[in-house]
């Protein structure tokens, strides 16, 4: 039996749905999009923890328990702090899950030094008061105590759009959905100039180096330190902002993007009628980001062909 | 024969002299020029190595080869940084890592991983290009003294001031907003506990991936604003010794009527006030000798 740390983003954390979902049944393509577009940021987010593939893998392997810190919006930040959490606790094995570069921001109730590090993440209490997830499976979930509490915001990029109006698109998000939804503690408004200086940090070599360093840790250091250490990626990994191929440099052909595998082998079925938009509706939900019930099967179908997960679940 | 890599900040990089260091050596130390108003146009900072307190260690072993990666400056995120650079490399098998008072990068510039100069000695030294901007908080500090310290460096004296800071490759502005946000990060639980893991590190992680990782701390290193931590008690069961405060108090009760903290300083530190002389280098030495991880580090 082996204690196996699930780490990574929203996509390792559950199967998210909607409350009151509309019935997409006979909408358009155009109309979908529309919606998650326009109307998922502000809606009412739920998470099902039985079909979530760490569940289903569960299943599969009765002999392990699985004990999941991911986080949803959570970048490489976040998991390299819980990798270190997770070596101080001994665990023997880590499944790690890869997306693109993320960034950590403060909420300015989070910021006056007054608070216990120890109470910061993964504290004592809540190690003890984790949920045990199903009667059926070994899985535990963890909540980030003080992390959640302090509303520290996560951007993710794409390489579409510039840096600094994605860092200014978030925290606006951000700020609506916590009205939206009452919450007490929100993220300032930022002038130009902060947004600014996010923006040049995030794209300047510090960064780049630390995010570097993490995902090379992860075949250089880490497996040192545990007994295995298996690696996915849903999405690409790659600075969206710079030429630098990370993922080639460390990972080679070992790593496989999750997204671009599944969406290919569809696409390979059926050429002239499947497409990336047809993927998203079938595999999708209606955030046409995150994996459905259907979509879950397919991660684990994937999961299990990676030797880095292969060796994990042995 | 081992490589070993000497990781740290000002303390580890180099003995710092200057010309007319005989002079402001008889000044009180709090008289003399601390090296952070010193350029190169005014008073030049010569670097001695071949009285560095590494090279007196190589001189002791010399079956061992050393090589310096620390920096003046730099604080625990740049050593993170060289400690996975040097992983990756695999060139060295045992690390010397001092630890010193809490610090943070707080303007990104290029820092370069992959250059090393030979001086004309056994001892290495490694060469960053150009270094990052590392805030280094004095006494402890609340949210607003951080405020008020860095302003009056960037010289911010009303709200609305601005400095477009133009060194870094992307020119920004440097505002009060822009430096509440710095600090606010810098305040932040996510930073104070990446700090917390590094220290973790070098008990859980780094042993495992060098053979040998020798710990020493020249003052202490504690978070200088109040999170309930002492990093000394959580990770060194208060055993890490600072070697400042063992100094002085050695000195102290040499002769408790003579010999006080600023005796000490007057006589152990250097032209700028702050850093070591040629004579404080021997006792550096001394009090490494009697560190456990680092006699493991020299065997």
């Amino acid at each position: 039996m082996a204690k196996i740390a699930i780490i990574g983003s929203s996509y390792s954390k559950c199967l998210y749905s909607v409350g009151d979902e509309p019935d997409m049944t006979d909408w358009s393509l155009k109309e979908r999009i529309k919606w998650a577009k326009e109307e998922w940021p502000l809606a009412f987010i739920l998470q099902n923890y039985e079909k979530h593939w760490v569940n289903l893998l569960a299943k599969k392997y009765p002999q392990h328990e699985f004990h999941i810190f991911a986080k949803g919006g959570a970048g490489w930040e976040f998991s390299e702090i819980v990798l270190h959490r997770v070596a101080e606790l001994k665990f023997d094995r880590v499944i790690v899950e890869l997306q693109e570069p993320r960034l950590m921001l403060y909420n300015k109730e989070s910021s006056d030094g007054k608070y216990s590090l120890k109470e910061f993440m993964l504290n004592d209490n809540y190690l003890e008061d984790n949920k045990f997830r199903s009667k059926e499976t070994s899985v535990f979930n963890y909540h980030a105590g003080l992390f959640e509490d302090l509303n520290i915001a996560h951007i993710c990029f794409n390489r579409y759009r510039a840096v600094n109006q994605q860092v200014k698109d978030t925290v606006q998000w951000q700020r609506e959905r916590n009205e939206h939804f009452s919450h007490s503690k929100t993220l300032p408004a930022y002038t130009d100039d902060v947004v600014n200086y996010i923006a040049t940090n995030i794209i300047g070599p510090v960064y780049a180096i630390r995010y570097r360093q993490f995902l090379l840790s992860l075949k250089t250091v880490w497996p040192n330190v545990f007994d295995k250490v298996g690696i996915w990626a849903y999405i690409p990994i790659n600075l969206p902002w710079s030429e630098l191929d990370l993922h080639a440099e460390i990972f080679g052909d070992e790593l496989k993007i999750f997204e671009d595998t599944a969406v290919e082998e569809w696409i390979r079925k059926d050429p002239i009628n499947n497409s990336i938009d047809t993927f998203k509706s079938k595999y999708y939900g209606i955030d046409r980001a995150h994996a459905n019930e259907e979509g879950m099967q397919l991660i684990v179908d994937f999961l299990l062909k990676q030797p880095s997960i292969q060796k994990v679940l042995k | 024969m081992a490589h070993i890599a000497i990781l740290g900040s000002s303390y580890s990089a180099a003995l710092y002299r200057n010309k007319d260091e005989n002079e402001m050596q008889k000044l009180p130390w709090a008289e003399r020029i601390p090296l952070t108003s010193i350029t190169a146009e005014f008073i030049p900072v010569i670097k001695d190595n071949k009285n560095h307190w590494v090279n007196l260690l190589e001189k002791k072993y010399p079956q061992h080869t050393f090589c310096i990666f620390a920096e003046g400056g730099s604080g625990w995120e740049y050593a993170q940084q060289v400690l996975h650079m040097l992983s990756e490399q695999t060139m060295y098998d045992r690390v010397i890592v001092e630890l010193c008072d809490y610090r943070a990068i707080i303007l990104s510039q290029d820092i370069a991983f992959k250059k090393l100069k030979t001086v004309k000695m056994p001892v290495k030294h490694y060469i960053p290009n150009p270094n990052p901007e590392t805030y280094m908080p004095g006494t402890p500090v609340s949210y607003q003294s951080m405020i008020d310290e860095i302003k009056e460096c960037k010289s911010l004296t009303t709200q609305n001031d601005k400095t477009i800071l133009h060194y870094a490759e992307t020119p920004y502005v440097f505002s009060t907003d822009v430096l509440e946000y710095m600090v606010r990060s810098v305040m932040s639980p996510v930073y104070t506990t990446r700090y917390r893991n590094y220290l973790s590190s070098l008990i859980n992680v780094w042993p495992k991936i060098f053979d040998r990782v020798g710990l020493w701390a020249y003052e202490p290193f504690n978070i200088p604003y109040p999170v309930s931590f002492n990093a000394n008690k959580e990770y060194f069961d208060n055993k890490m010794q600072y070697f400042e405060e063992t100094a002085i108090e050695k000195w102290i009760r040499e002769d408790p009527i003579n010999n006080s903290i600023d005796s000490w300083k007057d006589m152990y530190y250097g032209f700028d006030g702050s850093h070591l002389n040629k004579e404080g280098m021997f006792l550096l030495v001394d009090f490494l000798l009697t560190q456990h991880s680092i006699q493991k580090v020299l065997e």
